[in-house]
């Protein structure tokens, strides 16, 4: 597993606990209210599973199977991912804290705002990437690979 | 494929149906409002597909896939943390299904939703615990 995909994964790892937590602490609040206030967890529990866990696991795997080039670097071009990695985390961050901590709304929209350019960075990253393997693609046409 | 990965798939398959069926009679009550009581499923609905069908598909894909442990770790630990993993997460979410249209008719289905949470995070304790060390490289 590269380097990237394995920082994409565990970070999603550790939003999978913290979504986790957040939702056990919603669940209690739902079963035997005590404080009105963990309602607030709401955004966190959403945002970090979705977003932080399912979202970039998503991308940390594609980043790792995905068909690798012949020549060249084997995964092409890292930087946009390296950018969408960080994008992401922040977006997930602004988005699923922001409310929970009652700041400002505009935080939320640069933290969706970030969100959409991490999607924008996987896709300039993946869309060349999903295709056949070059070994499949030389065979088809009756070449070997050295 | 390993047995712990067909048992995770074929539950999220499971859990994909009945999600699903719930998502029917769900929308069924916002047509017909034949019982007031069936959209508090909607909860339980949204559990079902994300941590029910999503999540443990990738958790038993994730299983079957990663990279194999280091040497040195403890392989029979971390198959055990993988199987935990898989009860705990279906106890609690069932215990969801169950105690949480009830949450205000019955008394117990209270704790029994503080439970269940409390189950399913320890659940997905045990499957982050079992495979941290299999997110590596070579």
């Amino acid at each position: 597993m590269p380097p990237l995909s394995i920082l994409f994964v565990r970070a999603s790892f550790i939003y999978l606990l913290i979504g986790f937590a957040a939702g056990a602490a919603l669940s209690l609040q739902r079963g035997m209210p005590f404080q009105q206030a963990i309602w607030k967890l709401w955004s966190v529990h959403v945002e970090f599973l979705v977003f932080g866990w399912m979202v970039q696991l998503a991308m940390g795997v594609a980043f790792w199977i995905l068909p690798r080039f012949f020549a060249g670097p084997p995964r092409g071009n890292e930087r946009p991912m390296w950018a969408a990695f960080y994008l992401l985390n922040l977006g997930v961050c602004f988005c699923g804290l922001a409310p929970a901590a009652g700041l400002p709304l505009f935080l939320s929209l640069a933290g969706r705002s970030c969100e959409l350019l991490s999607a924008v960075c996987f896709a300039v990253h993946a869309w060349p990437r999903v295709r056949k393997s070059d070994d499949i693609c030389r065979a088809d046409k009756g070449e070997t690979a050295s | 494929m390993p047995t712990l990965t067909r048992w995770y798939l074929k539950t999220a398959l499971l859990y994909l149906l009945a999600g699903l069926v719930m998502g029917v009679i769900i929308a069924a009550q916002d047509v017909w409002a034949v019982m007031p009581c069936l959209s508090s499923l909607t909860p339980v609905y949204i559990h079902f597909l994300v941590l029910g069908w999503l999540s443990q598909l990738i958790f038993g894909v994730a299983y079957w896939m990663f990279p194999k442990l280091p040497p040195g770790c403890n392989a029979r630990l971390h198959e055990s943390l993988a199987t935990a993993a898989f009860f705990l997460l279906n106890l609690g979410l069932l215990a969801r299904a169950v105690a949480e249209p009830l949450t205000a008719q019955v008394p117990i289905s209270g704790p029994a939703m503080a439970v269940s949470g409390a189950v399913q995070f320890l659940g997905g304790l045990c499957f982050v615990a079992s495979v941290w060390h299999r997110v590596r490289g070579k």
